[in-house]
């Protein structure tokens, strides 16, 4: 009898054991961002004080060996209010095992030039650019749809992205109600000028319902020394788009540097020029405290010469658990 | 048709594997193990860190042209590699990807439950593995093995290649191994491997945890623990900045600071993973 109970037991530990290993080793890898905010502005009075921007869980994971996914939801306040609502800021699918092309369909942001893939922690300033906000709102270019992009065996780095969706954007278009379509097609350029520095250009065009068009254009130099990489880097992103049919245009650039291991500046000039209303312009000014790579805390004042008004923002950015490269 | 035939058949005959590296000591590996029938190349270069590099895409492109990936793995790339293999949609680096870190024994791994208040902390174990001897050989071993199964013609070439390596270091190692006794102070656990090998005992890291820069107060512990413990040379890996070294090195007497190349291609000197174990002994013994 005891030798029986000893089998059993035996036998039950090591499956137990090999339940649980099993088990979490198949768990999607979990983390969590939460973006704190202290502002003031002199014209929106309304707006000051602390606040917690938003927060974000994002699950990935391999569903199989054919696909990937990714989960992100956005735990973030509601316009005028102080509750909070839930969203899927993105969950979507990519195929993993087919040669030189990704698919992809879910809801996701749209591959509008480089400021729309971000998500809010990983912002250059604290706020969207002036363009940005106008063209497509608070949400961005961001909604379900199937998506396809396609790497180039060429000398230089070129890839082809198009993607194709369905949904509501209060920017974009008169009719909110309906969820009217979007096809956007993006070209990706990067050459190594050598091994410190790279330069990328990007061109998108975009067709929508309602007769809406839309173009953008991108331009990036980054510079990180092969020695002494550590302590210095530099980025001067600029980025120019528009709308057709409202004669709506602008563009934002920045010029980035870290002048220590954990320290960087920001300096970004905003413009947007929105047909029969004044031309909005800003310059703001932020500096980065980056503890680890899982904390930031980020200074920033801007002045927008238009509506004269000055904000000071002050951003605590948390990362907890597994949370995955940000993108070059 | 024919004609054609003819001219394809010379040139995948003589097709070279197309081999992408995470680092320059597990290329100069892949290359003593693949001599001229292996095309190398490797992401991070021998003067940076490869704890942290940005994923460029044209990183990607090069792995999307690539046969075979070789990487440390133990979470030494996992800031970047992910990215880099999911860029590049090559079905061939996913399935014929080679982890070194899982042929060997590691060191330093953490007893207990870890967190991110230890720092950049490896679960798995010090991921600098091939800076021991030994442990090249473990993953040079591992590389013939694959080598030979995805180019079966070349299997004796890798053999001997192999076999002439093995033999190298095992000559070396009988002079490298006269060394033993000396005390350092180091800025990052890069080189323990090399120490726990050659019997050099790091009586401190300038690093508080792993991956966060020296702060005041354990500067000071560090300099006292140095003063005490007699300590007179500090290596600084050299894509670290030497000046917290130097501010020990001020305090405690006949104190030298080194900044040291720890990976292949880190000095102009550096050519192989041998000319490094050379290059470290000497740095630290003369």
């Amino acid at each position: 009898m005891k030798i029986f109970l000893l089998i059993l037991f035996i036998c039950s530990s090591a499956f137990a054991q090999e339940w649980v290993s099993r088990g979490s080793m198949f768990n999607p890898d979990i983390g969590v961002n939460a973006l704190f905010l202290y502002q003031h502005s002199n014209q929106e009075t309304e707006i000051n004080g602390f606040s917690f921007e938003e927060m974000e869980l994002q699950f990935t994971a391999d569903v199989d060996p054919y696909l990937r996914a990714q989960l992100i939801l956005a735990v973030e306040r509601e316009e005028g209010g102080n509750s909070y609502g839930v969203e899927p800021e993105e969950a979507y699918a990519q195929t993993i095992n087919i040669r030189n092309t990704i698919f992809q369909f879910g809801k996701y942001y749209f591959n509008f030039g480089k400021h729309n893939l971000l998500h809010p922690h990983n912002f250059p300033m604290i706020d969207l650019p002036l363009i940005n906000q106008r063209l497509f709102g608070e949400d961005q270019l961001n909604m379900p749809a199937v998506g396809a992009s396609y790497l180039f065996s060429l000398p230089w780095y070129f890839e082809i992205l198009a993607d194709y969706g369905q949904g509501h954007n209060d920017e974009l278009w008169q009719d909110t109600e309906r969820r009217n379509q979007f096809l956007n097609i993006h070209l990706k350029n990067l050459w190594d000028l050598n091994p410190d520095t790279t330069l990328e250009w990007g061109l998108t065009g975009g067709s929508a319902a309602e007769n809406v068009s839309l173009w953008q254009t991108d331009l990036t130099l980054k510079w990180r020394p092969m020695v002494g990489g550590k302590y210095h880097a530099l980025e001067w992103q600029s980025e120019f788009m528009g709308r057709d049919n409202e004669d709506l245009w602008g563009f934002y650039s920045h010029l980035k540097y870290q002048f220590l291991e954990r320290w960087w500046l920001t300096y970004r000039y905003d413009y947007a020029d929105p047909e029969g209303e004044e031309i909005q312009r800003r310059n703001g000014l932020l500096v980065a405290f980056a503890p680890s790579e899982f904390s930031a805390f980020r200074l920033e004042t801007d002045y927008n010469s238009t509506n004269r008004d000055t904000r000071v923002l002050l951003q605590m950015n948390l990362t907890i658990g597994a949370h995955p490269a940000h993108r070059y | 048709m024919k004609i054609i035939l003819i001219f394809l058949i010379p040139v995948l005959a003589f097709a070279k594997l197309n081999i992408l590296t995470t680092t320059t000591d597990l290329k100069y590996l892949v290359q003593t193990i693949g001599g001229d029938k292996v095309d190398v190349d490797s992401i991070c270069k021998g003067t940076q860190d490869p704890h942290y590099l940005e994923a460029k895409p044209s990183y990607s492109l090069k792995a999307n042209k690539a046969d075979l990936m070789v990487s440390i793995g133990l979470d030494l790339e996992i800031g970047w590699l992910p990215l880099i293999i999911a860029g590049a949609r090559n079905p061939d680096i996913i399935n014929h990807h080679l982890v070194a870190g899982n042929f060997v024994d590691t060191i330093e791994k953490p007893i207990g439950p870890v967190s991110r208040s230890m720092g950049d902390v490896h679960p798995l174990g010090n991921p600098h593995i091939l800076l021991d001897p030994l442990n090249a050989v473990k993953v040079a071993e591992k590389i013939k093995d694959r080598l030979s199964l995805m180019d079966k013609d070349n299997e004796a070439v890798f053999s001997k290649n192999f076999a002439d390596f093995k033999n190298l270091i095992t000559e070396k190692m009988k002079v490298w191994e006269k060394h033993s006794g000396k005390k350092v102070i180091t800025y990052h656990s890069t080189l323990s491997y090399f120490y726990k090998r050659f019997g050099i005992t790091n009586v401190a890291i300038l690093e508080p945890k792993p991956g966060i820069p020296p702060s005041a107060s354990h500067i000071l512990d560090v300099m006292k623990t140095a003063k005490e413990q007699n300590v007179q040379l500090a290596l600084v890996e050299n894509f670290f900045d030497p000046s917290v070294a130097e501010r020990v090195a001020k305090e405690v007497p006949g104190m030298k600071v080194k900044p040291v190349a720890v990976s292949v291609g880190g000095a102009d000197n550096i050519k192989t993973l041998i000319d490094l174990y050379d290059y470290l002994l000497k740095e630290i013994y003369e």
